[in-house]
């Protein structure tokens, strides 16, 4: 078993609706990584931790590699915000204004 | 068909989007280019292109604005609720407005741009507008890749079409726009992190193909503007778009503050940086002047080197 919150949930929906239409074969890659997660030495908590962090980075193949350089740094999540407002202004501008 | 509702607003940018002073003047509704992500789709207009003829009231509300701000330059967008070129009968009104405005704008010494924007190479075929005193009309052409424009602008002329109708508005003695709008992540070549960039280079490439058969072509006395901005969808149309299994509805796309969709930030600032970047190289660094970012947040315009300026300060007549 893994837990899934009911938002987690309707993302995860969302996400194979948003990915079948580049790639139909998302629901059998996405199934295969569930089986796996499931087979780990881990509470259902921090698999479901697990399985989220993979369909995000799925869902947003570039942002998810931002929000992971910047996991220590308190901003919003979507990137859309004006960097002068933040004290780290110097550390994040290059990374949230390049691929 | 009489307009029950005002002619004249200000552009509504969306919440904290950079206000370029613009007008919309809504004098037709509705359009039948059929481009896949068009708004008019979905906002509350009729199925049929309509023309307002009761421009009585579009003449006072002229009368009212030219009173009221201080500014002596305006810009008037008409190709926001239609297409300007869409019809001989857009034209002719259009004409008619550019005679009240030009009356106006003489009596209360303003200067006006009309912008015309246009997906079609009609100014070929259709008659054209007079010159007018203290009026400017700016030809704006909307410019994607060929392979974007087949797949979602179906009634819509081609590339070369667009480009050739540029030579012709030149020879008619418009100012030019050049309208990279909107902007589509297509072709996608699969979802992982490397296949994203991939395409995105690609893209990049065809942008700069187009970039080189301007240079060709255009007289850069008369281009007033480039304007960037890419793909923008309401949550409405996302939500259509993903259940009709449109490539529009691309993953890596994010609710943005305006409430839009929009591709995420480091996507969308790559391709405006490399896009100035390539028309740096093409038309040399002073291009950089007549550059703005259509519907985009300060911080973007920030993060891509280019400083706020309102759209009537692009051109010095």
């Amino acid at each position: 078993m893994i837990h899934l919150t009911f938002s987690q949930k309707r993302f995860i929906k969302e996400t194979i609706e948003v990915l079948s239409i580049f790639y139909p074969e998302i629901e059998s890659l996405i199934k295969e990584k569930l089986a796996a997660i499931k087979k780990l030495d881990k509470n259902r908590f921090r698999k479901g931790e697990i399985f989220f962090s993979f369909i995000f980075s799925l869902r947003y193949p570039i942002l998810s590699r931002k929000l992971a350089i910047l996991k220590n740094y308190k901003i919003p999540q979507d990137l859309e915000f004006d960097e002068d407002n933040f004290p780290f202004r110097e550390e994040i501008k290059n990374i949230i204004n390049q691929l | 068909m009489r307009r029950k509702i005002v002619f004249i607003k200000k552009y509504d940018y969306g919440k904290g989007v950079f206000d370029l002073g613009e007008y919309v003047i809504s004098y037709a509704t509705s359009c039948s280019l059929g481009c896949e992500y068009c708004y008019l789709q979905f906002a509350k207009t009729p199925r049929e292109p309509v023309i307002y003829e009761n421009l009585e009231v579009l003449e006072q509300e002229l009368k009212e604005l030219f009173l009221k701000e201080e500014e002596r330059n305006f810009y008037f967008n008409l190709g926001e609720t239609t297409d300007s070129f869409l019809s001989q009968n857009h034209i002719e009104i259009i004409d008619r407005i550019g005679e009240r405005i030009s009356f106006f704008a003489e009596r209360y010494n303003k200067r006006v741009f009309l912008e015309l924007r246009t997906k079609t190479d009609n100014i070929l075929k259709f008659s054209s507008l007079n010159k007018k005193k203290n009026l400017f009309y700016i030809y704006g052409i909307s410019l994607l890749p060929e392979e974007t424009i087949i797949n979602f602008e179906k009634n819509t002329a081609s590339l070369e079409s667009r480009i050739e109708s540029i030579k012709k508005a030149q020879e008619l003695s418009y100012l030019i726009g050049l309208r990279f709008e909107p902007i589509i992540i297509y072709p996608v070549f699969g979802i992982t992190y490397e296949e994203v960039i991939n395409s995105l280079k690609n893209i990049i490439i065809n942008y700069q193909e187009i970039f080189f058969k301007i240079f060709k072509i255009l007289d850069v006395s008369r281009l007033h503007s480039i304007s960037f901005g890419a793909l923008r969808l309401t949550k409405k149309q996302y939500k259509y778009l993903k259940e009709k299994k449109s490539k529009l509805a691309f993953f890596e796309m994010v609710l943005a503050p305006d409430k839009k969709y929009r591709y995420s930030r480091p996507l969308r600032v790559y391709i405006y940086q490399e896009l100035i970047k390539s028309l740096k190289e093409i038309f040399g660094n002073k291009i950089i002047e007549r550059i703005y970012l259509a519907t985009e947040f300060p911080y973007i315009w920030k993060a891509c080197n280019l400083p706020l300026k309102l759209i009537t300060g692009f051109i010095d007549i």
